[in-house]
């Protein structure tokens, strides 16, 4: 139960208003007359008032720029960002910045990357023999960094022959 | 105040921001009726007392405003002592201990009025405006919380 808003009698309000000094003069000469005990009442609640200021601790802000930032960032209004705002320039700038980044890669991987990829320094392969002898053969050897082209069944090789 | 009627630090701060915050949220809706100090002083207050009505209503088994009252005559000159005085004295310790344990047993409306009256020293009529009632409201809540308060610590503040 919760009797917070009983109202009070004539008497309690006086007696209130006499222990909060509210009482003008006259009035509380008459009621100390009537009510004798009431200046004992008095003297128990300042005591009482008196004993709950003397040991209520004020709080001390210890964290204060914690608190401030939590405050501020409480009350600054949210910021939405949409694309309808970026300026066009920006958007190309990033395409350009990204073509860049795009042939910077394939020279990097051109000049530094690809050549450790081959085997050898020269590339050969032989596609197809046409020849009427069917006895003659043609492969490619690749070995230390060079591709040799073996021909093998010819009886005999020009002196002047000159392979392109 | 707020830390007065919560009596813990940390939640304190807490609804001390909560109450800026709401404070400068409704600062359009501050018509200059009242102070600005009174206009903020009862934002606080409302932010304080709405934390302890939910504490309340989540089951915290106090504020039972009847206690210390059905067998004491409002206005008596004495009460019995709820508890016997120690021989040798209380410690400040153990005051301000005692004095935290009454306060909570206190129900919100009447934590505000004593904390607004005792502590804060504010008179009947701007304790009315913080805490939006009428002065006899004011009186009454201040009358049966200090009743309260003097069957639960008439020991302790009797041997200070």
């Amino acid at each position: 139960m919760n009797n917070s808003d009983i109202p009070l009698s004539p008497y309690q309000e006086k007696l209130t208003a006499y222990v909060d000094g509210l009482l003008p003069p006259a009035e509380r000469a008459a009621f100390e007359r009537e009510h004798p005990e009431a200046a004992a009442e008095k003297a128990a609640i300042s005591a009482l008032g008196a004993a709950l200021r003397s040991h209520s601790e004020p709080a001390t802000l210890r964290h204060g720029e914690f608190f401030n930032r939590r405050i501020l960032r409480e009350i600054t209004p949210a910021q939405p960002v949409s694309t309808a705002e970026i300026p066009a320039w920006k958007l190309w700038r990033l395409v350009f910045a990204g073509a860049c980044c795009a042939l910077a890669s394939v020279g990097i991987y051109k000049a530094a990357v690809a050549p450790d990829t081959l085997q050898t320094k020269y590339f050969a392969e032989v596609l197809s023999v046409k020849a009427g002898d069917t006895k003659l053969t043609a492969q490619v050897v690749h070995a230390d960094g060079i591709a040799v082209v073996w021909i093998d069944g010819f009886e005999k090789l020009p002196g002047d022959y000159i392979l392109k | 105040m707020i830390h007065q009627m919560v009596r813990n630090e940390d939640d304190a701060w807490d609804l001390s921001q909560d109450g800026f915050v709401r404070a400068w949220k409704n600062v359009k809706s501050f018509r200059g009726q009242s102070s600005f100090y009174t206009w903020l002083y009862r934002i606080m207050t409302n932010v304080a007392l709405d934390w302890l009505r939910r504490k309340h209503v989540r089951g915290n088994a106090e504020f039972d405003d009847t206690i210390g009252l059905r067998s004491i005559e409002p206005g008596a000159p004495t009460a019995p002592k709820p508890v016997p005085a120690p021989a040798d004295g209380i410690t400040s310790g153990e005051v301000r201990g005692r004095i935290n344990a009454a306060i909570e047993m206190l129900s919100p409306e009447h934590r505000a009025v004593i904390v607004l009256r005792e502590l804060d020293g504010l008179d009947y009529k701007e304790i009315a405006d913080v805490i939006g009632c009428s002065i006899g409201t004011v009186m009454s809540r201040l009358f049966y919380a200090r009743k309260k308060l003097q069957h639960l610590l008439r020991d302790v503040y009797e041997q200070l």
